[in-house]
This record gives structure tokens, C-alpha cells and sequence, in this order.
């Protein structure tokens, strides 16, 4: 079978990425409207305030609490972690890429940035 | 005003339509617009940085498979932009927002020319020996130009100096969530000399990296609202969408004219804000 190109690759993951998290966003936004009673935002709210301290243990978090108790609240999360999850895969689909192109240049330099992200993402 | 999902939907909407339409990003005109209904300042850069993941991939997408897109010359400067963001948002968090406001003011400013470029036709392409380095990295590319439908070739120069340059780049869009777009596409096309269609393209591409790596900082901030920020990323997704949809039919002097007008209002509301803040 073809290796299909990396643009296109990179252009799906992009696209269902962004879909999904906007169409969990719009979810979340009619829930807590229907759960709040109104429309206003109160940036007090300690329940809509993301706080991950490491994003992957995040992730599991926010996955368990919208499959045992969906709230406007877990489902919003759940959109935000799809959104930044989306560039991340893409540089992860791009390390397999060059790996397979057998271009190591490229697979050093696109580590390089992985790496930093994950740094990042588990550090705070 | 009232802070509410209606009123930050519609303000998005708009910034990211008039964002697309100048070719942006809407984050630059969203934050102050923010400030003005009274989200602190870091709130409106943690969660307009986030939302830029979406409007920038939105574009991207459709850029990358239309092979405009650069990926290596992208992945290079990545590491450069990545590092620059992760600071930057650092230094968000740490210094007073005063400051910030100042910073806005200042980068806002750099937006003059994205509006320059639109004004003079396609630049000139001078053609420059590609160096060893760039040469090294293989950055070079082709894409097939629809307006003279023909195949467009160009080479890489300079890579040494465009990558110290993103991580400025990135470090203005981490420290103020914007996306720092005019800044990249002029690194691109002075540095770099990469033509206008693969510049924008692949600036569009870096920028939602960019956010990305802001965001990786803000997210453990607890500045991040799922509600404010879901509002603005449904928004401004659906405004830059119908920017891009109507780019070709509208007048480039109206569009010049009205973001004129908004880019000095928000300037001046910035200035303001940095004087009057503690």
C-alpha cells in the first residue's frame, strides 16, 4: 500500500481535530445555558476554571468525569484538550513520517519540538 | 456590558472575520476588545491563545493539502517559535499587566504591515544563492499559483537568521496570546524570501504551534474559563470563516479603511488601559 503524503495526513488531523472540539464546545455552551438559567458568564466560577497541572493525567481526568457525569463543565474541558491535542498529533504524525521517509534530519528536528512540548505540558 | 456567551461570541465573530479578511488572526483584535468588557488582561490572553488553535487549523488544513504549506520549513522554525511562546506565556504570568498593555500597544503597530503589504502589488523576488545551512535543511518548495497559473519554485536563504527571528516572533505571540502573524509572514518573505502565497500559508501553519506552546503554559495557570473560551473559539471560528468566504468579493479599500480605523482605536484603548492600570 502507498504511504498517503503528509500533507494530507496533516491536513485530516487538522480538520476532524478542530470539528470535533468546536462541535464539543457548542455542546457545552447549550448545557450550561440549559443548567445555568442564563446566558451570563461568571469568571469566578471555580467549576469552569481549567486547572492541569500534568496535562496527560488531565486528559484522563476530564475523559473520566465526562463519562461519568457529563457536565457543561466536563464537556468544555474535554473540547479544550481535543484543541490543543490536535497541533500535538500533528508533529507526532510528522515524527512517524520522517521516520518511515527515513529522513532522520527531519526526525531529529521535529523530536526536538515534541519534546518541548511534552516538557511542557507535564512540567507546571 | 455584561459578560455574557452572546455578547463574546459576536465580538469574536467579528474580530475573526476582520482578522481573516486582513489576513491576522483575530487575536490581536480580540484581547482588547475583552479588556473593553472587563476580562483582566492575562484572562483574555489564556484564553484567546487557546481558541487560536482553532481558527489557525481551520485555514491550515485546507492550505496544507493544497500544497502551499512549506511542512520542513515550518517543523525548522518551529523550534525556534516553540521556545520563544513557552518564555513569552512565562513571562505573561510574571510581570504586571500594565506592562502588557504597553507590549500590546506596541505589536499592534507591527500589524501596519500586513496592510502596506496588501497595498503594493506581489513583491519583487530578487533571486539569492541558497546557503549551505538552508541548503542542508532542504528548504525549497513548489506550489502551482492560481492567479498565473503556473508552477512557482523557490529556495530558502537565510535560515541561521530566521530562526533567532521566529523566537522573537514566538515570544511576543506567547507573552501577548496573539498569533503574531505580520511579524512571521515578514520574516518569511524578508529573511527567508519565500514567496507571498507559501509565506502566509505556512505562517498560518506555525501559528497554531505557536498557540499550542502558549497554551501548554496558560493551561496550568488556572486563567483558562471553559466558558469564555469555548465562546470565543466558536465565534471566531465561525467569523474567520465567513471572512475567508467573502475575501474575494470585497473592496480591498473598504477592508484597508475599517481595519484601519479598528487597529488605532485599539491601539490608543491599550495605551490608555497601560496608563490608567495600577
Amino acid at each position: 500500500m502507498r504511504r498517503p503524503a503528509l500533507e494530507d495526513v496533516i491536513g485530516y488531523i487538522l480538520i476532524i481535530g478542530v470539528v470535533t472540539s468546536l462541535i464539543m464546545e457548542s455542546a457545552g455552551l447549550v448545557l450550561y445555558t440549559v443548567d445555568k438559567g442564563t446566558v451570563g458568564i461568571d469568571l469566578s466560577d471555580s467549576e469552569a476554571r481549567v486547572r492541569s497541572r500534568d496535562f496527560f493525567a488531565y486528559i484522563i481526568d476530564v475523559v473520566a468525569s465526562v463519562l461519568s457525569n457529563p457536565s457543561y463543565a466536563s464537556v468544555m474541558a474535554l473540547g479544550l484538550v481535543l484543541l490543543m491535542l490536535t497541533p500535538y498529533l500533528r508533529v507526532v504524525a510528522s515524527v512517524v513520517y520522517f521516520a518511515l521517509s527515513h529522513n532522520y534530519k527531519y526526525v531529529v528536528i521535529t523530536l526536538i519540538v515534541l519534546a518541548m512540548l511534552t516538557a511542557s505540558l507535564i512540567a507546571h | 456590558m455584561d459578560l455574557d456567551i452572546v455578547v463574546i461570541m459576536l465580538v469574536s465573530a467579528f474580530a475573526g472575520f476582520l482578522g481573516s479578511l486582513i489576513g491576522l488572526g483575530g487575536g490581536a483584535i480580540v484581547i482588547p476588545v475583552l479588556t473593553l468588557l472587563g476580562v483582566p488582561l492575562k484572562q483574555a490572553i489564556a484564553n484567546s491563545m487557546i481558541t487560536l488553535i482553532a481558527t489557525s487549523s481551520g485555514s491550515a488544513s485546507a492550505y496544507v493539502r493544497e500544497r502551499l504549506t512549506n511542512i520542513k520549513v515550518a517543523m525548522y522554525l518551529e523550534v525556534f517559535t516553540v521556545i520563544g511562546a513557552i518564555f513569552g506565556a512565562t513571562i505573561a504570568l510574571l510581570v504586571p499587566s500594565r506592562y502588557l498593555y504597553f507590549f500590546f500597544a506596541a505589536f499592534l503597530s507591527t500589524s501596519f504591515y500586513g496592510i502596506r503589504k496588501r497595498m503594493s502589488a506581489s513583491n519583487s523576488h530578487d533571486n539569492m544563492d541558497q546557503d549551505r545551512f538552508s541548503k542542508w535543511l532542504e528548504l525549497e518548495g513548489t506550489y502551482y499559483d492560481e492567479s498565473s497559473s503556473k508552477e512557482v519554485n523557490y529556495k530558502i536563504v537565510r535560515a541561521h537568521l530566521g530562526g533567532p527571528a521566529m523566537m522573537i516572533a514566538g515570544l511576543a505571540a506567547g507573552m501577548l496570546g496573539i498569533g503574531a502573524g505580520a511579524f512571521k509572514v515578514a520574516i518569511h518573505e524578508l529573511i527567508l524570501k519565500m514567496p507571498p502565497k507559501a509565506s502566509s500559508a505556512t505562517s498560518n501553519f506555525i501559528i497554531g504551534m505557536t498557540a499550542l506552546a502558549g497554551s501548554t503554559v496558560f493551561i496550568a495557570s488556572g486563567l483558562i474559563n471553559v466558558v469564555l473560551a469555548g465562546s470565543i473559539a466558536v465565534g471566531a471560528t465561525i467569523g474567520s470563516l465567513a471572512g475567508s468566504r467573502l475575501l474575494p468579493k470585497m473592496n480591498d479599500k473598504a477592508i484597508r479603511t475599517l481595519f484601519l480605523t479598528v487597529l488605532i482605536y485599539l491601539i490608543l484603548q491599550m495605551v490608555y488601559k497601560g496608563v490608567a492600570s495600577p
